[in-house]
């Protein structure tokens, strides 16, 4: 093979390798929340005194309360990591072996948790009645 | 054996490697898929978004206005050059897209827009627009 024809070969192996356009990202296959793990979340039983207790302050709220919005950032097993808790503005929540945290806006001002790795990104929804009853909720995968 | 040494040349000579991968942005989230999009067909209401998309990256005017944003991320580039110049890692990034979602005062979506921008500012403007109104 000439010098040129090499080059020429380089030169297309290296074009191609930038203009491919890969497939959309398709939410991981690997399921991190065991059902279990938010078992204490039933529609038509739980209320929103008892997931403001397991889970802490929502991320977001809106329609005054009506609904409710968690970022749960899952980081796999941490054994090191004490029961849920309340700390450094953030709500930890670990339990079968995984720990997750809820994003709020004051996480971003932790320094410690924007360093911590993740591996899941989840949105869970909750939507309340008038009485304050869970009446629907979804536990939906945000990242990656 | 000559095509090798000239790869091995070109890789050694540019001071430059690419390594693709394809993630989300960290921050951003995966772009919705057509299943949760289809919700904005209808007329959806911010309780159906939200049970579709999860919560919103910025929410303004009361509510009223929901933006998502997702952004992927095509590969690292390394770079170095010889004689003590520069060198570093630098993600190669994908255009950033927004959803914006206006509702209206009973909390029913309105109006449904992807835009597609490099920088923030252009959807920040369109917020004001819409605080404006």
């Amino acid at each position: 093979m000439s010098a040129v024809t090499s080059a020429l070969v380089i030169a297309a192996a290296l074009t191609l390798s930038c203009a491919h356009t890969p497939s959309r990202l398709q939410p991981s296959a690997k399921a991190l929340l065991p059902d279990e793990w938010l078992a204490t979340i039933q529609d038509g039983v739980t209320t929103r005194a008892g997931v403001a207790t397991d889970l802490g302050q929502p991320t977001v709220w809106f329609e005054g309360g009506r609904i409710f919005a968690y970022r749960l950032i899952v980081e796999g097993t941490r054994a090191s990591y004490p029961a849920s808790e309340e700390r450094h503005g953030t709500f930890f929540i670990s339990g079968a072996n995984l720990l997750a945290w809820v994003a709020r806006k004051e996480s971003h001002d932790v320094p410690l948790v924007w360093e911590l790795s993740r591996d899941a990104e989840y949105a869970l929804v909750l939507v309340f009645d008038d009485a304050g009853t869970l009446r629907r909720h979804v536990l939906k995968r945000i990242l990656p | 054996m000559r095509t090798l040494a000239a790869l091995a040349a070109a890789a050694l000579g540019s001071g430059c490697l690419y390594v693709p991968y394809h993630a989300a942005v960290p921050g951003s989230r995966l772009a919705p898929d057509e299943q949760s999009l289809d919700v904005l067909r209808g007329a959806a209401t911010r309780e159906e978004v939200l049970l579709r998309l999860g919560e919103p990256d910025w929410a303004a005017s009361r509510d009223r206005v929901f933006v998502y944003t997702w952004q992927s991320e095509w590969g690292t580039v390394l770079y170095a050059s010889p004689y003590g110049g520069p060198a570093g890692v630098e993600p190669v990034r994908g255009r950033k897209h927004f959803l914006v979602l206006e509702f209206d005062e009973a909390g029913l979506l309105q109006r449904a827009e992807t835009k597609t921008a490099f920088r923030t500012p252009a959807v920040q403007e369109l917020l004001r627009d819409i605080d404006a109104r």
